[in-house]
């Protein structure tokens, strides 16, 4: 196997996971990822080595993810199909309740979902955030900055969160 | 209060999370944090987000790779890249650098991890660390792109005169760098080139001997140094070592900029070379 096709590989599991969190179901997502590394292989001369091998994938990822959404409803339908994280240490000091996260990426603009999976998740600057999305840096970091604060107002007053906590208690 | 509008707005408390603020910026934010206790929630708040979210959707990365998609990545026929020189297979400086770059890898991966466990004051402490580590991480990334003995781009598209590639360097990115000599110890300046940086600019500089031994300086400037000199006394560069290959490291006085020197030298020589940097450019 050469270098690059090493190197590609060494990208599936970070391609995975932004595709599930993108659409969801593993199957469906497992098939994005499949779509981009096709396209990948057969474009391998687009790549210019001098830049990120992971911004290039991510881009292909994504605008295969843009042209799967217009084949479906255009009110999306983004019904996750993650496990239960049982497994989680559920006393951590900053843990909050991993479902009512999850239930405010849902309530978020397609946009800012995005923008935080990129910079929060998948570790990529705003300069390859940007590269990824087609949009300038300073829309990343408007977009970034709207989803946090989103997500913080709905954790925040998110019913039975103060259950959780009296609970704890 | 315009300033405090300005510094501790959302998108700037953001970027101060992201890691995506230059050196004084930073600083700034950091020391205003300290007094404003709402804006040191908000920062808060956004660390604990992403952990969360990690904890969320970062599972899926762990699971093993389905053989559809390992079968596509070994069926798909490439299409010819534009290294059309590169020798087939894995050359050897790609799997020797590629240990180098893995060792940065896990420190990373360490850090992150803990990083997410760090609370309070020590949350810029780690921001600081973990930069650090993601900059060793480019620096043996790029050793390994550019600067190994059969990399074929090697000699390409470097600026050849040492003086001419500060000043080229300067006036296209807009940052004080420095560029060392080290004709005592034999080895010459082959060239620098600027490099693709995330954060900041960075660049590589190449040093060759008569026995065609090379050394590579890796730097990633994020702006804020106004001199290359170091009013201080010590370097305090540290060295690490991953079989034939040594790096030795160091940020400028202000922190602006950070260096790397790597080479497949004797760890000596290239603690001795770094050293000999202090003597240039300290007092």
């Amino acid at each position: 196997m050469d270098s690059l096709r090493s190197r590609i590989e060494a990208e599936i599991p970070h391609l995975r996971r932004y595709a599930r969190a993108l659409v969801g179901g593993i199957e469906e997502a497992d098939d994005l990822v499949q779509a981009c590394l096709e396209r990948a292989l057969s474009r391998a001369s687009q790549w210019d080595p001098t830049r990120g091998l992971r911004p290039w994938l991510f881009r292909i990822l994504h605008n295969l993810y843009v042209s799967w959404l217009r084949g479906r409803d255009r009110e999306f339908n983004f019904q996750r199909k993650y496990p239960e994280h049982d497994g989680f240490d559920a006393d951590h000091e900053s843990s909050i309740a991993l479902d009512v996260v999850g239930a405010a990426m849902e309530k978020l603009p397609r946009d800012h979902r995005d923008a935080i999976l990129l910079v929060a998740v998948e570790g990529l600057s705003y300069q390859e955030a940007s590269s990824v999305l087609a949009v300038p840096v300073g829309t990343v970091r408007s977009r970034l900055s709207r989803a946090r604060e989103t997500l913080r107002e709905l954790v925040e007053t998110a019913p039975g969160e103060d259950d959780r906590r009296r609970g704890a208690e | 209060m315009t300033e405090r509008r300005d510094w501790l707005d959302p998108e700037i408390l953001g970027a101060y999370v992201d890691d995506e603020l230059d050196a004084s910026s930073r600083a700034e934010v950091a020391r205003r944090l300290a007094e404003t206790p709402d804006a040191f929630r908000r920062v808060q708040s956004y660390k604990t987000q992403n952990d969360t979210l990690n904890r969320l959707y970062g599972p899926v990365a762990d699971e093993p790779v389905p053989d559809r998609l390992l079968r596509v990545l070994r069926e798909t026929p490439m299409e010819a890249t534009k290294v059309s020189g590169a020798p087939p297979g894995r050359p050897p400086w790609v799997k020797r650098t590629m240990a180098l770059a893995m060792t940065a890898g896990v420190a990373l991966a360490v850090g992150l991890t803990l990083g997410w466990q760090v609370r309070g004051n020590l949350y810029h402490q780690e921001a600081e660390r973990i930069a650090m580590e993601m900059f060793l991480h480019q620096a043996t990334n790029s050793y390994s792109l550019y600067a190994s003995e059969d990399s074929p781009w090697r000699e390409g598209g470097v600026q050849e005169d040492r003086t001419e590639f500060a000043s080229w360097f300067r006036e296209r990115m807009n940052a004080e760098i420095s560029t060392p000599e080290f004709d005592e110890a034999g080895f010459e300046f082959v060239g620098g080139r600027a490099l693709p940086a995330a954060r900041g600019s960075a660049g590589q500089m190449l040093y060759r001997d008569a026995d065609n031994r090379i050394i590579a300086i890796y730097f990633e400037s994020r702006g804020g140094d106004e001199g290359v000199r170091r009013a201080g006394g010590g370097l305090n560069g540290s060295i690490i070592k991953q079989e034939d290959t040594s790096v030795y490291y160091w940020q400028s006085e202000s922190g602006g900029t950070s260096y790397a020197m790597i080479g497949a030298i004797d760890r000596d020589l290239l603690a001795s070379l770094a050293e000999s940097i202090l003597e240039q450019f300290g007092n």
